[in-house]
């Protein structure tokens, strides 16, 4: 099983994929197109792609578009994705539940006051939700890693700039912190972020 | 034994239709859970705490609870046979839905903004479908030949969720595959039963 991952040269939307496969261990080709001269490598390759778009997965030939089928369908192979049907639902909601958080914030950035609105309501709401409904075992769902617990791993310590005004509010929930932990602390996942070479997003 | 379905929503279509869309495409029945969406919504907020994510919809299967309209769906999808018959198959599915949901997704981040909104109409909503157009079949399908996800998904975007229909249908007149998938999903006898039925709500 050849995989083969492309994006930008930067976590973006690709990040959270890369992090299923560092944590499942499974080796996949870290295809990176570069940003330079207004993405010109991108804009010659671009048609390519059946999608247009980035990250794109191609497994042996295959091409999967779409971050969030990319990600499901990772975590389908690598377990990340619950062992029952009703399992799979409640992971997939609670990954959705983090994803609002991202929706959110796409729908008030570059708007002082929605953002504002964003730190002070949407964001703790969701977090309120994510608390009360989360397990105090260190994953969402079934004691064991899935997908929502990497997603909300990224989302909570890697995507925000004001990761003051995140963690303000996670530090009212032992439960969530003990989450974002959980993968934070996964030998995998740490030897993962140590060899990361930074890039601008 | 079958299992027993709850839906619950508020009465109107908004993020719950596409769900009783697959019910019915799929004839399974289910209960139409509908909180009264007038005035301080005091339905909802007094049923509110049986709900653990506090937000409607919310699917309720054989006393499971599960939440978030898309977990809903897929779930749903899978259930049916509307969610392809393999891994790959599947990604192919998930990856149409989502191609057709970055169509909410960029009307929500313009909605309120008059020049987004006309960006939405000039740049975003032709970009996309002419993606979907790019990669869609022949055959009134997404993806196998057969019903799947984003068929209804992109059936209930392009037909009923936009008010401006006429800009809709202008984008579409371009490409006879995607009116083929819309046509296939609303000449179905029962999506055409349930549609006539349908009682008007203001969303």
């Amino acid at each position: 099983m050849a995989y083969r991952l492309s994006y930008f040269d930067g976590k973006g939307l690709a990040e959270i994929s890369r992090l299923l496969f560092a944590l499942s261990g499974t080796p996949f080709e870290d295809h990176r197109i570069s940003l330079a001269d207004d993405r010109a490598e991108w804009k010659k390759i671009k048609h390519t792609y059946p999608f247009e778009k980035i990250p794109q997965l191609t497994v042996d030939g295959v091409h999967i578009p779409q971050s969030k089928a990319i990600e499901r369908f990772l975590s389908r192979r690598f377990g990340f994705f619950g062992s029952s049907e009703i399992e799979t639902a409640m992971i997939d909601g609670f990954s959705e539940q983090v994803r609002d958080i991202s929706i959110a914030y796409g729908q008030a950035r570059g708007n002082d006051e929605k953002v504002a609105k964003f730190w002070a309501e949407d964001f703790p709401t969701n977090i309120a939700i994510l608390a009360k409904n989360a397990p105090h075992d260190g994953h969402f769902v079934g004691g064991k890693f899935s997908l929502p617990d990497v997603q909300f791993y990224y989302i909570t310590s890697s995507y925000f700039d004001a990761q003051d005004k995140v963690d303000a509010i996670l530090s009212k929930y032992d439960n969530l912190l003990k989450i974002r932990e959980t993968v934070a602390n996964n030998e995998r996942i740490k030897e993962y972020v140590k060899n990361r070479k930074p890039t601008p997003f | 034994m079958a299992s027993s379905y709850k839906l619950a929503y508020f009465d109107g279509r908004g993020l719950a239709e596409i769900s009783r869309l697959l019910f019915t495409l799929a004839g399974v029945p289910f209960e139409d859970i509908r909180f009264s969406a007038e005035g301080e919504k005091k339905e909802w907020n007094q049923a509110k705490p049986d709900y653990p994510f506090e937000k409607i919809p919310q699917l309720t299967v054989d006393g499971h609870k599960i939440p978030q309209s898309k977990a809903i769906e897929r779930f749903l999808a899978r259930r049916f046979g509307f969610f392809g018959s393999n891994e790959l198959e599947t990604a192919r599915v998930d990856a149409f839905s989502e191609q057709v949901r970055d169509i909410n997704i960029s009307y929500n981040q313009a909605r309120g903004n008059d020049e987004k909104i006309a960006k939405f109409w000039a740049e975003d909503f032709p970009a996309n479908i002419a993606i979907l157009a790019k990669n869609a079949p022949n055959d009134g399908h997404f993806v196998g030949g057969k019903f799947s996800l984003p068929d209804v998904q992109f059936y209930y975007i392009t037909s009923t969720f936009f008010t401006t229909q006429d800009k809709v249908d202008a984008v579409l007149s371009k490409y006879d595959n995607l009116l083929k998938i819309r046509e296939a999903v609303a000449n179905n006898d029962r999506i055409r039963e349930y549609v006539k039925n349908r009682k008007a709500t203001p969303w």
